[in-house]
């Protein structure tokens, strides 16, 4: 086994789906319900990126910056449109909403762009070496953007007077109100930066593997997964949540059971055994119970720092 | 007066009669015929699908041309499979129960046309594919071939033994698709690889439509094979070609492809050396249809299983005609004398089928990847353009009539 690829792999994995979990926990912190629409947020920014880099012609990286742009205003006109008037109706009625969004987004998507697989238009370059493994210039700048952008909204929380008021809407809406927070400004700014990150998350999955309508599909339960282990509500947790997920699922399929199994008379001394890659959400899913049932409540405390 | 009337109004009658007689059978003349079609038109063998279907197209227009079916029109009736098995088997209900289609044809992934092929025998509707998965025998008497199976094609493990004959040890690796045509070719390239004192080190069933194959390939390059069998869809294709790139592999030599058609719209960085043996399109009519083909659609089709299609539609005319009926069972009776007497574009022409109702025989040519370009390639030493892979015994032998219910009980209560 590569431990350096399968190390790099991890960190690919742990970046795209952390990205996207930071919005949907931070969406969940505030507005106190799961969003499923999320992952498809994601799914509409990578088609929007793809429609100005293949479409307009555009370089690839003004075209995701552009499109994550469009994608944060977006947000604010799904919340002001749909989300708004459920603010007071408990967390039920915001969830099925955004499930009945979720599915309408996917099949526009399909009606918009089509069914077939599509691509950015790049130019293509075998990977460099490091470390033993090999790493392509993209993949590299998916884990730097995605660690800037992390530190980028710690110092917009922790440091700025939105990111204080974004805490204190997270911990009391009710109190953070009566101290004069506009609180439906920061909720316009939770789903601004949920929905860019959400998209910029999305924009990199594709830029790293395809576009097809049915990724977002794909993505909502490891996301979902990566905010239940690192804590609902926790940024950090996220993280440490989306790093849990993308090592195990890599590390489970690389790793030689072998020696394990013969513990257990399972298999002969010696042999070599590893899991079929098909297996690979699997581990995920498995890393997720087995904390669950560690730690109910995830790994960190539920608040936005 | 009262006579005068009377007459008229009789012989009025006696018109308005006749027309509403002759009426219903100018509108019969007319009435096209509907052959289903259930085709990956996107999906992830989307570039096969719409070179198949152009096939069938082009195919169909002919027919017509020369009077068509019945004194009828025929029309083809398409039904998307999007590369995925559910929309395959909704196609095919949608086909037989509200088109009510007494042929479909189509099924270029094996994946499609096993569950179809299950859909459209139980009703009884005729089904031909070019899929090539050696379970197509096993389901029953309605569902046809017009390009060899699985177990036909192995020789590619022959070709990559004669292209490496300077080496005293091969290592192979296969990378199939994860479904009944995959499994097929990872079994009959293990068996002929160990018939052939190959070592076998590797294989990898990945799952199609994936979006992410680094793990798979890394387990498949970690085994340091000398040669990697491969049989993938065109949009795999394009990402697992990208992320080999990526992971540094930029010789494909090793590449020995059981479709390297597949890899026909990939730039010429990513199909650089990989070889294969691709089904022939060498009939006598063969050069006439790839005119016609050319002049129509402004290119080439890229994959070489998008001819015999073209072939499935002549047949089945042929078929109708002889049978002088809509009736399914009789059309799939006539299937056989049709075949057996229709030269054909794909293969080397000959298109009979055997009892199974699949090819007796199957044609392959050795190609290679240049800049970006599928070309002929001979392995060093051989003379053979074509090779031919002719089924051992009665199954090796094309019919000119159908089996007996009998012999289809037999036939099928083996399997």
């Amino acid at each position: 086994m590569n431990i350096a690829q399968v190390i790099v792999s991890s960190l690919i994995t742990a970046a795209e789906l952390g990205i996207i979990a930071i919005g949907l926990t931070m969406t969940f912190s505030i507005l106190r319900f799961a969003n499923f629409s999320h992952a498809s947020m994601a799914v509409i920014g990578a088609y929007i990126a793809y429609s100005f880099n293949v479409k307009l012609g555009w370089p690839l990286l003004l075209a995701f910056a552009v499109a994550m742009l469009v994608m944060g205003c977006f947000g604010i006109v799904v919340d002001r449109i749909i989300f708004r008037v459920m603010r007071h109706a408990g967390d039920l009625t915001p969830m099925i909403a955004s499930l009945g969004l979720s599915l309408a987004i996917q099949y526009s998507v399909q009606a918009i762009w089509g069914p077939q697989f599509l691509r950015y238009k790049y130019e293509l370059v075998p990977g460099m070496s490091l470390f033993g493994a090999r790493i392509t210039g993209p993949q590299l700048g998916i884990i730097g953007t995605v660690m800037t952008a992390m530190i980028c909204f710690h110092l917009l929380l922790t440091r700025t007077r939105i990111g204080k008021a974004m805490r204190a809407t997270a911990t009391n809406p009710e109190l953070a109100q009566a101290c004069s927070i506009d609180t439906e400004h920061v909720i316009r700014v939770v789903w601004f930066v949920g929905t860019a990150f959400a998209a910029v998350g999305g924009m990199f999955v594709a830029w790293d593997t395809q576009l097809d309508p049915y990724f977002g599909f794909n993505l909502i339960i490891p996301v979902f997964c990566v905010v239940l282990i690192g804590g609902v509500g926790s940024i950090y947790g996220a993280i440490l949540g989306a790093l849990i997920i993308g090592f195990a699922a890599n590390f489970g399929i690389n790793l030689n059971w072998g020696p394990v199994l013969s513990l257990f008379d399972l298999t002969s001394a010696g042999s070599n055994f590893s899991l079929p890659v098909a297996y690979k959400p699997g581990i995920a899913y498995m890393a997720v119970i087995v904390l669950l049932l560690l730690r109910p409540s995830g790994l960190t405390k539920r608040e936005l720092i | 007066m009262g006579k005068t009337v009377g007459s008229l109004i009789l012989l009025g009658s006696a018109l308005l009669g006749a027309s509403l007689m002759a009426a219903p059978a100018v509108a019969q003349q007319g009435e096209p015929v509907k052959i289903g079609v259930l085709i990956g038109l996107t999906g992830s063998s989307a570039v096969a699908g719409n070179d198949s279907y152009k096939c069938m197209q082009l195919a169909a227009e002919e027919v017509n041309a020369a009077g068509g079916v019945l004194g009828r029109p025929i029309k083809l009736v398409v039904q998307d499979d999007e590369g995925r098995p559910k929309a395959g088997v909704d196609g095919a209900n949608l086909l037989s129960d509200v088109e009510k289609v007494p042929v479909a044809i189509g099924g270029y992934s094996s994946g499609i046309a096993l569950p179809a092929g299950q859909v459209f025998n139980e009703k009884k509707v005729v089904w031909v594919t070019d899929a090539t998965t050696n379970k197509l025998k096993t389901i029953g008497p309605y569902v046809f071939d017009t390009a060899g199976l699985a177990d036909q094609e192995a020789a590619l493990v022959d070709f990559v033994k004669a292209d490496n004959a300077d080496k005293k040890e091969i290592k192979l690796a296969g990378m199939f698709t994860g479904n009944a045509i995959g499994q097929d070719r990872d079994t009959v390239s293990q068996q002929r690889a160990k018939e052939l004192g190959l070592t076998w080190v590797h294989s990898l069933l990945y799952t199609v439509g994936g979006t992410d194959f680094r793990a798979e390939l890394q387990k498949v390059m970690d085994a340091k094979p000398d040669a990697i069998l491969t049989d993938i869809y065109d949009n795999d294709a394009q990402v697992i070609q990208r992320q080999l790139y990526e992971m540094g592999v930029t010789n494909f030599s090793m590449i020995y492809s059981y479709n390297p058609g597949a890899y026909g719209t990939l730039e010429g960085k990513l199909t650089e050396g990989i070889k294969g043996l691709d089904y022939v399109t060498t009939g006598p009519r063969a050069d006439a249809f790839t005119k016609k083909y050319v002049a129509k659609y402004g290119k080439v089709y890229t994959d070489a299983w998008a001819p015999p299609f073209y072939d499935a539609v002549w047949i089945v005319a042929t078929a109708i005609n002889l049978a002088n009926s809509l009736d399914s069972t009789k059309i799939r009776d006539a299937m056989w004398p049709a075949a057996y007497r229709y030269l054909g574009v794909s293969g080397e022409g000959d298109k009979g089928f055997n009892m199974y109702g699949k090819q007796a025989a199957d044609q392959s040519s050795g190609r290679e990847f240049k800049d970006g370009k599928l070309m002929p390639y001979q392995v060093k030493g051989s003379t053979k353009d074509v090779f031919v892979f002719r089924y051992n015994g009665p199954e090796g032998v094309p019919l000119d009539k159908a089996p007996t219910d009998e012999e289809f009980k037999k036939l099928y209560a083996a399997q």
